[in-house]
C-alpha cells in the first residue's frame, strides 16, 4: 500500500536531480571591443557620407569586438548574435543593415565558425558559432565593416547587439 | 515504519533537490552581454554654380537684328544635413541699363523653382529655389538680357547665388 508513494517520490527526486545537474554546468562570455575603452560600447567614429565639396564618396570603417568564451561542462555550446533594432538616430533616420557586414575571423578549436565570410547584419538572432563536442574555450574576433551609404543624413546612430551564449 | 523512513527520505531529498535546483538555473549554460553600437555621419552642405560652358555667362552681341541668346548656368547643392534649404539669388554689380532675365528649373531630387518664368535680376535677394528635403539636388538657371534697346556698350554683371539653411 504504502509501496507507490515511495517510488514516486523516488522517482521525483531522481527527475529532479536529473534536471539540476546540467546546472553545474557554467558558461563563461567576455565581451571586449577591441578599439575602446573597456565599456560596452563600440564607437564606429565620425565619418562621412559625402566628400568635403559634397563629392559622392562615403567612408568604410572598422570595428572588432573580442568573444572570450568558455564551459566546464566538456559539453558542446552556441554562441548567438542578436542585433536589438536597426541602426537609428534620435529623429527616426536609419542606416539600412545591408550597410553593414560581419564576420568571424579563423578560431583555434574545431568549433563551426557560422561567418567566416563578410555577411550583412540582420535583425534578431542568429547561431554565429557551435564549439567543439568537448566545448573547447574558444576566442571569437568579430569583425565589423560599416560601408555608409552616399548621401546618408547626417546625424548620430545607435544600435545594440547582444550576445549569448548556451550550453547544450 | 521501515517504508515509513524510507518516504522521508525521499521526501528530503526531493525537497532539497527542488530548492537547490531552481537556484542554480539561471547558472544552466546560459551567458549574455549586450553591447551598444554608435556612428555619427558628419554633416555636409555645399552649393556651386557654373556656367554650362564654362567661365562667364556671355549674353551678347544684342542688336536690333539679333534676337537676344539665353545661357544657362548649374546649381548643384550637396547636402547631407536633411534640413531643408532655399537657394537665393541678387545682383552683386549692377549691369547698368541692361536688364537681364532669369528662370528657373524644378529640381532633379524633388526640389522646387521658385521663378519658373523669366524675371528681372534685382540687387535685392530673391528665393529661387527650395528643398524641403533637405538633400542634394541641382537645378538651372536661365539668362537672357531683354531685348528692349540698348545703347551700345559692354554690359557686366555679376551674380550671387546664396544658400540658406532652415
Amino acid at each position: 500500500m504504502n509501496r507507490f508513494p515511495v517510488r514516486v517520490f523516488a522517482a521525483a527526486a531522481v527527475w529532479l536531480a536529473g534536471w539540476a545537474a546540467p546546472a553545474c554546468a557554467e558558461v563563461t562570455l567576455t565581451v571586449t571591443p577591441v578599439q575602446g575603452g573597456a565599456s560596452l560600447e563600440v564607437d564606429f567614429g565620425t565619418a562621412r557620407s559625402l566628400g568635403p565639396e559634397g563629392e559622392a564618396e562615403s567612408d568604410t570603417v572598422i570595428r572588432q569586438v573580442k568573444l572570450n568564451v568558455s564551459s566546464n561542462s566538456a559539453r558542446p555550446y552556441q554562441v548567438f548574435q542578436r542585433v536589438n533594432g536597426p541602426w537609428l538616430s534620435p529623429d527616426g533616420k536609419e542606416i539600412p543593415m545591408s550597410a553593414v557586414q560581419f564576420s568571424i575571423s579563423e578560431t583555434r578549436t574545431n568549433g563551426a565558425n557560422r561567418f567566416p565570410s563578410p555577411a550583412p547584419m540582420s535583425l534578431g538572432e542568429q547561431e554565429i558559432f557551435l564549439s567543439d563536442p568537448a566545448g573547447t574555450a574558444e576566442e571569437l574576433l568579430i569583425t565589423y565593416k560599416v560601408k555608409v551609404p552616399k548621401g546618408q543624413l547626417a546625424g548620430s546612430y545607435d544600435t545594440k547587439v547582444s550576445y549569448r551564449m548556451v550550453g547544450r | 515504519m521501515r517504508s515509513s523512513g524510507l518516504k522521508r527520505i525521499m521526501l528530503a531529498v526531493a525537497g532539497i533537490a527542488v530548492l537547490w535546483a531552481p537556484g542554480r538555473a539561471p547558472a544552466q549554460g546560459t551567458a549574455t552581454e549586450t553591447v551598444g553600437f554608435s556612428i555619427q555621419i558628419e554633416p555636409v552642405f555645399t552649393v556651386n554654380s557654373a556656367s554650362e560652358e564654362g567661365g562667364t555667362i556671355d549674353l551678347g552681341p544684342v542688336g536690333p537684328d539679333q534676337s537676344p541668346v539665353s545661357r544657362r548656368a548649374v546649381v548643384s547643392v550637396r547636402s547631407n544635413t536633411g534640413r531643408p534649404y532655399r537657394i537665393l539669388q541678387r545682383l552683386e554689380e549692377d549691369p547698368g541699363k541692361a536688364q537681364i532675365l532669369f528662370s528657373v528649373t524644378d529640381g532633379v531630387n524633388g526640389g522646387r523653382s521658385r521663378v519658373s518664368s523669366p524675371t528681372a535680376l534685382t540687387l535685392q535677394p530673391v528665393e529661387i529655389f527650395s528643398n524641403p528635403q533637405g538633400i542634394s539636388d541641382q537645378f538651372h538657371v536661365t539668362y537672357s538680357v531683354s531685348s528692349d534697346l540698348l545703347p551700345a556698350g559692354e554690359y557686366r554683371a555679376r551674380i550671387l547665388i546664396e544658400e540658406e539653411l532652415r
